[in-house]
């Protein structure tokens, strides 16, 4: 079987190796860097242009970013035909090739983020390993978490006033560096489509800004929701703590919670609102130009974008995922359930135009008389159709969550214990 | 005591050093920038020799003359010459050493790719001798009859008649997997009983071999051949049983209300009857 | 005071960085421009393809020799060549379809439109109807070299595109950078997989296998840079045309005979 056979269905004149080659991995790739770009900039947005009313979700961005980075390398793996090779690209980079990038972006990244996560929680690793090393009787937990901290703290104990201060130049430093990076490590996504000049959808020099702005539109949805989510959750175990013990002074009262995160959540929708208005204005620009062009592809592509995957485009993509969030957020008096609402049509946008461009394109031949349908594999009956199926998607999905849980032991992400 | 501040680098050019490190170990020697250029030529030398180490399969009709002259000389003036021996005899490889006897495709299929008759102007494809492969002598290899060599009609290895003789093998043979329709039944006299199963159910050649199932003739014309009547009569000139083509549900198979295998009126299926506004 | 040591601070740190990314960048092979035009070599072979579309019948035994000398499986949906048919019908009608990309021949005059079924056309409605084999094209500017993010797929100096199959890391970003639909996954190595105009007989004086198989002598290699060679002389002498010349691939393989309708 020829890999990519098993899940395309081919329609009319097709050429004999035309496959769905790209599938459901390389949708999700650039959707989870995308993620990584805007929770990124998010976080940028308090550390480096000091907004105040953003400190509350900057580092809860940047953890979250660092949880998505390792989730983003997964799909690539798990779509790689040879994935031990992978290494490949940073041995031998072709710099001809925009996948190429990938490995010295990603690494560069990585280690910014890294970087900027280390030197925004030098003191609370400084802090919880010297705590630590005095307890006489440690449990496994917390041997594993000594080793963790001291080897974090890099070998430096000095959290004087004079070293604060060097981290928080550093951490301004890196903040800076790293929107150049992470826009081009989402930017670099859009050109790998946008420079295929085969692939009559994706060739367009408007694609790497177009995957930027959407980009930076889905990391600060998804910061938003998990911010919420988590806020949620908090003011639900203060509310279980009091039911305990009614009498007893909770360190935070529900309602503080309640007006901190409205405004955060104010401030960060105008954000939101700005990049989702210029991503939709390109998308919509690249289709009235190929309308008005039209080039002998037009016919082709506009049968897939308006015919076969109107749904996928007009109603899921651009109705709800654009501009009923865009109605949503614009209505004066902002509330949590609107947002709840708001940010999960946009992060559905976001995906849908993820499938619409990796999918769409191979949804017509390079004949341009001949259609092919992806057949998404839903119940996995081999690795093939885990990996590149439903399965492969959801724990791609899942994966950075997993990984964040984990990091909020390490990284603390609410605000009382973050370093000033 | 170094910076604090320049930790995170100095790890991160630990890291780099050990990827180097790394890659001078993983990365083949020969893999480097070429004749062509960095876009073009970026490769491991090694990777052409492999290319060229790939085993030669198709050896060429002039290394066939070697040992076949004779089969050349058989073929020189006929239109199979342009054909390459390996086309139907597989690749040589190392024959007469391994394999020493190659396998002929001789199925019909093989024959039709040039010889399925299709009429395209502008293509080469029109100029071939072809046939219509759903009814040219089906379920025979065209091998039984022609001679790839010298496939002209002259050197065709049987006649039409001994052809006929061999392609209908008669109601005997038909009977002995189907004995079920020639029994008779209620009584009923059975004037099919004579007829060849072959003149509706064409040749049967190799069945159930080849071909699995036999094409049935519904045809009214078939049926009428024999079941014209003459005017102003109820029989046909022979004496059996006729009716009007014309008047008689025309434009409709007879095989809708009557049986062929027990075509006596009254065994007639009613109902479709019924469904013509019949009697 | 604070301020002063940061900036110093701030300048070390550059330097150091800068040294640190000079590290990783050394070990790449950065050429000069006096080196890069050393290497380029003009050698005395570079091969090229002729196919002359009134000659192929369609008989699809060049598909068979290839699948069998360049061991793809035979039963695999996908060919390093294949053929193609286009029917043009008398009401403006295009009709074409690569059945087993060619490899059984076209024998059912029935049109393969896949999940569509087939359809019958009438002999007398035909316009005009003809075969056009293609196979990959060894662009003198491939795409997919330029896309290759490991240098696994390459030029060779002779301008045949090859894959290394023990570099590849299958990532089909070549597969999707063809314009010409030439390249798959082979099912067994799970590299990038092409035409290699058979670059195993080439090299040793034969003929690739399509060639030698056709009948017809629809299909012909040559070396452009011999102006003695037989195809060289058709290219540069008699009117032929060539694939997708738009994308600025300079293709090596040359149609006589191409229709406006070919795809």
């Amino acid at each position: 079987m020829i890999p990519g056979q098993l899940w395309t269905l081919k329609d009319l004149f097709v050429l004999p190796n035309e496959y769905i080659y790209w599938s459901i991995q390389i949708v999700m790739y650039p959707f989870m860097t995308g993620l990584v770009a805007g929770s990124f900039v998010l976080s940028s947005l308090y550390h480096v242009f000091g907004i105040k009313q953003l400190k509350g979700i900057a580092s809860f961005a940047l953890v979250l970013c660092f949880a998505l980075l390792p989730a983003a390398m997964l799909p690539l793996l798990l779509h790689l035909q040879n994935p031990l090779r992978g290494i490949n690209v940073l041995m031998t980079p072709h710099f001809t090739s925009a996948i190429a990038a990938f490995g010295v972006v990603f690494s560069t990244y990585f280690a910014i983020v890294a970087s900027e996560l280390w030197f925004l929680y030098r003191k609370h690793f400084v802090e919880q390993s010297l705590s630590l090393k005095k307890k006489p009787h440690k449990t496994l937990t917390e041997r594993l978490l000594y080793i963790i901290f001291t080897a974090f703290t890099l070998g430096s104990f000095d959290i004087t006033r004079q070293a604060r201060h060097k981290d928080q130049k550093a951490i301004k430093v890196l903040a800076t560096a790293g929107i150049p990076v992470a826009l081009f490590l989402h930017g670099y996504a859009g050109f790998i489509f946008g420079s295929v000049k085969a692939n009559a959808l994706w060739m367009t020099p408007l694609m790497p800004v177009i995957f930027i702005m959407s980009a930076v539109v889905s990391g600060i949805a998804l910061c938003m929701l998990t911010y919420i989510v988590t806020m949620e959750i908090r003011k639900f175990l203060v509310f279980l703590a009091r039911r305990k013990q009614p009498q007893t002074h909770v360190v935070e009262r529900r309602d503080e919670i309640k007006s901190v995160e409205i405004s955060v959540i104010k401030m960060t929708s105008r954000y939101l609102l700005f990049f989702l208005v210029f991503a939709i204005s390109l998308e919509l620009l690249d289709l009235i130009f190929r309308g008005y062009t039209g080039i002998a592809s037009w016919d082709a592509l506009s049968s897939v974008l308006f015919g076969k995957d109107f749904n996928k485009v007009v109603v899921l993509q651009y109705g709800l995922g654009n501009l009923v969030p865009l109605i949503l957020l614009l209505i004066p008096g902002l509330t949590i359930r609107r947002t709840i609402v708001g940010v999960t049509l946009v992060l559905l946008g976001v995906f849908m135009m993820r499938w619409n461009v990796v999918i769409g394109g191979q949804a017509f031949s390079l004949t341009l008389a001949g259609y092919m349908d992806y057949l998404l594999p839903v119940i996995p009956h081999s690795w093939e159709t885990f990996k590149e199926g439903v399965g492969g998607a959801l724990t791609v999905l899942v994966f950075p969550f997993v990984l964040f849980y984990f990091y909020t032991k390490i990284f603390p992400v609410f605000a009382s214990t973050e370093s000033p | 005591m170094t910076n604090h501040v320049l930790r995170p680098l100095l790890v991160v050019i630990g890291v780099v050093i050990i990827l180097l490190v790394f890659r001078y170990f993983y990365v083949p020697q020969d893999f480097g920038i070429r004749e062509n250029g960095f876009t073009y030529g970026l490769y491991r030398a090694g990777a052409i020799e492999d290319w060229k180490k790939v085993t030669v399969k198709y050896q060429g009709s002039a290394s066939c003359k070697a040992c076949h002259q004779d089969v050349f000389d058989k073929m020189a003036s006929y239109p199979h010459v342009i054909i390459q021996c390996e086309n139907c005899h597989g690749p040589a490889l190392k024959h007469p050493t391994s394999p020493p006897k190659l396998v002929i495709d001789t199925t019909r299929a093989f024959c039709l790719r040039c010889h399925s008759k299709l009429q395209y102007p502008t293509s080469g494809r029109a100029a071939i001798t072809g046939i219509d492969p759903e009814t040219h002598n089906t379920g025979f290899e065209c091998a039984k009859c022609h001679d790839p060599h010298r496939p002209s009609v002259q050197f065709l290895r049987f006649s039409p008649q001994d052809f006929a003789k061999l392609t209908y093998r008669g109601n005997d043979y038909c009977k002995g997997c189907h004995p079920n329709e020639f029994d008779k039944a209620g009584g009923y006299p059975h004037p099919h009983a004579t007829l060849q199963c072959e003149t509706c159910h064409g040749p049967a050649t190799r069945h159930p071999v080849n071909p699995p199932t036999l094409p049935i003739n519904t045809t009214r014309e078939l049926c009428l051949s024999c079941h014209t009547r003459l005017p102003y009569s109820s029989t046909t000139a022979t004496g059996i049983k006729g009716v009007d083509p014309l008047s008689h549900n025309a434009g409709v198979g007879c095989v809708t209300c009557h049986n062929p295998h027990h075509p006596a009126l009254q065994l007639l299926d009613w109902t479709n009857v019924r469904s013509f506004g019949g009697p | 005071m604070t301020d002063k040591i940061s900036r110093r601070d701030f300048l070390k740190k550059t330097t150091i960085a800068a040294a640190g990314i000079l590290v990783p960048v050394a070990a790449l092979e950065i050429l000069s421009p006096a080196r890069a035009q050393a290497l380029k070599t003009d050698p005395a072979l570079r091969w090229v393809f002729l196919v002359d579309t009134y000659k192929c019948v369609g008989c699809g035994l060049c598909v068979k020799a290839c699948k069998l000398e360049n061991e793809v499986p035979y039963n695999a949906s996908a060919s390093r060549t294949w053929v193609e048919r286009y029917v043009l019908t008398k009401d403006g009608g295009f009709h074409a379809d690569s059945p087993k990309a060619g490899r059984d021949g076209f024998t059912d005059p029935r049109i393969d439109q896949n999940a569509s079924g087939y359809l019958s056309i009438k002999p007398e409605e035909i316009d005009k109807a003809f075969f056009v084999p293609k196979l990959c094209n060894q662009c003198d500017k491939p795409p997919c070299v330029q896309v290759c993010p490991v240098g696994a797929t390459f030029q060779s100096p002779d301008g045949v595109v090859l894959v290394d199959r023990t570099w590849c890391i299958g990532c089909g970003y070549c597969i999707m950078a063809c314009p010409y639909g030439a390249r798959f996954f082979h099912p067994v190595y799970h590299t990038a997989e092409k035409c290699t105009f058979c670059y195993h007989r080439i090299t040793k004086g034969l003929k690739p296998a399509c060639v030698e198989a056709c009948p017809f002598g629809a299909r012909q290699i040559g070396n452009v840079k011999d102006p003695n060679d037989p195809v060289t002389k058709v290219i540069t002498t008699e009117r032929v045309g060539v694939l997708r010349p738009e994308y600025g691939t300079k293709p090596n393989v040359f149609y006589i005979g191409l229709d406006r309708e070919v795809r």
